[in-house]
């Protein structure tokens, strides 16, 4: 149905421009920028969901939990010395976050206090780490398709619906011959490991950002 | 339907396809809460630093206090705040002792307030959904982060 098409318009986080990075966004937000503040959000709110789901925070809790990382980061906008470090502090703020809610109502509701657990270290948890890391390959891979021409980058976008789109489907949605999505898909993603933001990625040690 | 890719690029898709998954997986109203919480932005407002908060206690001594109330102590270089959330009210502390006017405020605008006594000691009747913040006026004065009480 052509009325389903994923325009890249409808698509929140396909917004963003490729060439503002993260110091840019927060030096505009600083400045009192919202559109800088909508792009920092598209950026790292599935960091804070990941995480969210992670500890097992849903419903009324997670409404309670992402409004006050994100109020929490708005205070804290003009203290951010490195914004490289922003991930790392919206995860340490979340994850605490989780833990204080799950305390909260670990008290309110006292049958099972066998269930608590206590966190040593939030800054460097494994599982934080984990997410972390998955979150950065994610917002780069993310960087990498919107450097890619409007055509290629709608075909890479119906390649990965979930649930699996058909060829046939593709094909209607994207207008290109279903003989053609084999090579043009492959065309794609070599085009996409080209682009600066994979480079970046896949660069040993490309801004120090994992040191 | 999937004719094979090289391993490497099948690899990139399958990447592609998580990163894409993680941002479909974001729900709509906490897209719009995160970004309604930008309209909090005040840049000049003197800022307390959350010193104290009963839920980081470790495990055993938590044992022992948790059917006292939520306990939070905020500092400034002025004075400092202490609240105690006790079921539907919230106790507070003034330090310096001083007779100021404390507001309590969530993220949609709604607000509760009291004055303190010559002790420096406040009520707050009734909580507010969401987080919230205090703002102490008057020269002890500033403003807490936000707390999910």
């Amino acid at each position: 149905m052509e009325s389903e098409r994923r325009a890249p318009g409808d698509v929140p986080w396909l917004t963003g421009g490729t060439d503002t990075d993260v110091a840019t966004l927060v030096d505009e937000a600083r400045g009192g920028s919202q559109t800088a503040w909508d792009q920092l959000v598209e950026r790292y709110l599935p960091l804070v969901t990941s995480l969210m789901r992670r500890y097992r925070v849903t419903g009324a809790d997670a409404d309670d939990v992402n409004q006050t990382v994100w109020l929490r980061l708005v205070e804290h906008l003009d203290r951010i010395d490195d914004p490289r470090a922003l991930p790392g502090w919206l995860s340490t703020v979340t994850r605490h976050e989780c833990f204080r809610i799950r305390q909260t109502r670990g008290r309110s509701v006292p049958t099972d206090p066998q269930t608590t657990t206590t966190f040593d270290r939030p800054d460097h948890a494994p599982d934080l780490l984990e997410e972390l890391f998955a979150a950065e390959r994610h917002t780069a891979l993310v960087d990498a398709l919107l450097e890619l021409p409007a055509q290629r980058r709608d075909l890479l976008l119906l390649l990965t619906e979930d649930p699996p789109l058909t060829y046939a489907e593709i094909s209607e949605r994207s207008g290109i011959p279903i003989g053609s999505i084999g090579p043009t898909r492959a065309r794609a993603l070599q085009q996409l490991r080209r682009t600066r933001a994979f480079r970046r990625l896949t660069s040993p040690d490309p801004d120090g950002s994992h040191r | 339907m999937t004719t094979d890719l090289p391993p490497e690029d099948q690899a990139v898709l399958d990447d592609l396809t998580a990163a894409l998954a993680a941002r479909r997986d974001v729900q709509s109203r906490h897209r719009e809460a995160a970004q309604a919480a930008f309209t909090w932005r005040t840049v000049d407002a003197e800022l307390m630093e959350l010193a104290y908060d009963s839920l980081d206690e470790p495990s055993t001594v938590r044992g022992v206090v948790s059917a006292q109330p939520r306990a939070l102590s905020f500092t400034s270089r002025r004075g400092s705040l202490e609240v105690e959330v006790d079921g539907d009210r919230v106790r507070g502390h003034v330090v310096p002792a001083a007779v100021v006017t404390v507001i309590m405020t969530n993220a949609a605008g709604e607000r509760a307030e009291a004055t303190t006594d010559e002790d420096g000691m406040f009520v707050l009747l009734g909580t507010l959904p969401g987080p919230v913040r205090f703002t102490v006026e008057g020269d002890v004065g500033g403003t807490t982060p936000w707390v999910a009480l």
